[in-house]
């Protein structure tokens, strides 16, 4: 076992870097990614094809960026890819490229401004170039630059949420509502990432809420989930694209003796008319508010 | 020729009825146009940490019938209740700009206090513009932003 052990620590030892140095493109910081924050493409020419003579051209001459995605500047644009007539020939000097080390260059930009694009545009298009020299031949002689490269930029994924609160919850379990009691406070039901068959597509539904106050007494609007549909004010709203929502200002919705503060409010998404525990959102989300003193 | 001609004497004519643009529109004064009877019509809320999800939450304040008097000649505010909106009940209040205002400035009389509230316009309010659209930004006690409204009042 040890054997085998020792046997798959060489293995990764010998892939691991294979798939962090095997690209000839890439970006220094690919996880801080922002479409409108620096960045910089890193090219080693060593590692592309060759096939056009870039990495001898690299040992004698300057290297260029010639990029046409996300977005390719017209002839004349302080960062067209060429100036003049045969601008494959004349290479804009506003994109050379630093050469970090032997066969490796960069270039940094920002490329909502760089290219001039949204952030959106950026993500859908990707980086789309090659590398050449000054001259990058053409016109009868023979073309010098890097075949085409690549660089692909995604969206940070953003989480699903099924549920969640406006204002949202802080802390680990985001149940601490940092906005006081007085302020409107809403829950947002997302019935399109609803797992429990028995509650997709739902068309109407309510909310049962039980509060607290800072002494630890309860009040209830409905006296269980089986009667919210006795009371309008419990019915959320239904928009188009299938997202539930409840709002309510909770110290004019709950009515509270004076000298007592609502401390915590606890609410369960369910149908009218509820029957079994396969008419409610499984989940009963708590919410702690701190009165506004953050 | 003949149509080179008419061309060009178009062209003379056209220029000699051209007017700079300030002749033919005044500025709307944002002052005038602010200063009005305003029905709250819409509202809509986001936490400043998820600014992508912007709610409508009119529903909750439907049922107030929150107005707003505006007055450009004393500068004063007043609502038709107490405190409909967490900014006071009435008030002074000023542009921070006069001529292109982009932010509405409350201060809000209680007793012998008195609390300001900025609240960037979200539109122009000329006499034309059918409605006044300002945020709020609500603070927790260190400062710190929780939530945010969107006002939309539309003309009495």
């Amino acid at each position: 076992m040890k054997h085998l052990k020792s046997n798959f620590i060489a293995l990764l030892a010998f892939v691991l870097p294979v798939f962090a140095w095997g690209q000839a493109a890439f970006l220094e910081k690919p996880e801080e990614f922002k479409p409108d924050k620096p960045c910089k493409i890193i090219v080693n020419l060593k590692l592309t094809s060759n096939e056009w003579g870039i990495v001898e051209a690299a040992n004698n001459e300057d290297m260029f960026l010639w990029v046409w995605k996300p977005a390719e500047h017209p002839a004349g644009h302080p960062f067209a890819n060429g100036i003049g007539g045969a601008a494959w020939k004349n290479s804009n000097d506003a994109l050379k490229m630093t050469k970090e080390s032997d066969g490796v260059y960069s270039y940094s930009f920002t490329p909502t401004e760089f290219f001039e694009v949204e952030a959106a545009t950026v993500f859908k298009e990707d980086f789309h170039f090659l590398v050449k020299p000054k001259d990058g031949g053409g016109y009868g002689d023979p073309d010098i630059k890097t075949e085409d490269l690549s660089i692909s930029v995604d969206p940070p994924a953003s989480p699903i949420v099924k549920v969640q609160s406006v204002p949202q919850g802080k802390g680990k379990k985001l149940d601490t509502i940092a906005s006081s009691t007085a302020d409107v406070f809403s829950v947002v039901y997302n019935n399109n990432v609803e797992e429990k068959a028995s509650m997709q597509e739902a068309e109407e539904l309510y909310v049962y809420i039980v509060a607290y106050d800072d002494l630890g007494n309860e009040y209830k609007i409905a006296s269980s989930p089986k009667r919210v549909a006795d009371f309008p004010e419990l019915k959320m709203t239904k928009s188009n694209d299938g997202i539930f929502q409840f709002s309510c200002i909770p110290d004019r919705f709950i009515s509270i003796p004076d000298g007592q503060m609502l401390y915590r409010l606890e609410v369960q998404i369910v149908k009218p008319n509820l029957r079994t525990t396969s008419d409610w959102v499984d989940g009963v989300f708590t919410y702690y508010f701190n009165q506004g003193g953050c | 020729m003949k149509k080179l001609l008419f061309i060009a004497s178009m062209a003379l004519v056209f220029n000699a009825c051209e007017k700079p643009l300030e002749e033919i529109y005044e500025a709307s004064s944002k002052l005038e146009g602010i200063n009005d009877e305003w029905v709250l019509a819409k509202v809509d809320q986001y936490d400043p940490n998820n600014k992508e999800l912007v709610i409508d939450v009119t529903r909750v304040f439907a049922n107030d019938n929150i107005e707003l008097n505006m007055s450009s000649e004393d500068f004063t505010f007043s609502y038709n209740q107490d405190n409909p909106l967490y900014m006071g009940t009435s008030g002074t209040w000023s542009f921070d700009d006069d001529e292109a205002p982009s932010q509405l400035n409350f201060a809000a009389v209680n007793g012998s206090d008195t609390v300001y509230y900025n609240c960037p316009l979200l539109r122009t309010v000329r006499s034309i513009d059918p409605t006044l659209e300002f945020s709020l930004t609500r603070e927790c006690d260190n400062g710190n932003p929780t939530t945010v409204y969107h006002f939309t009042f539309q003309r009495k």
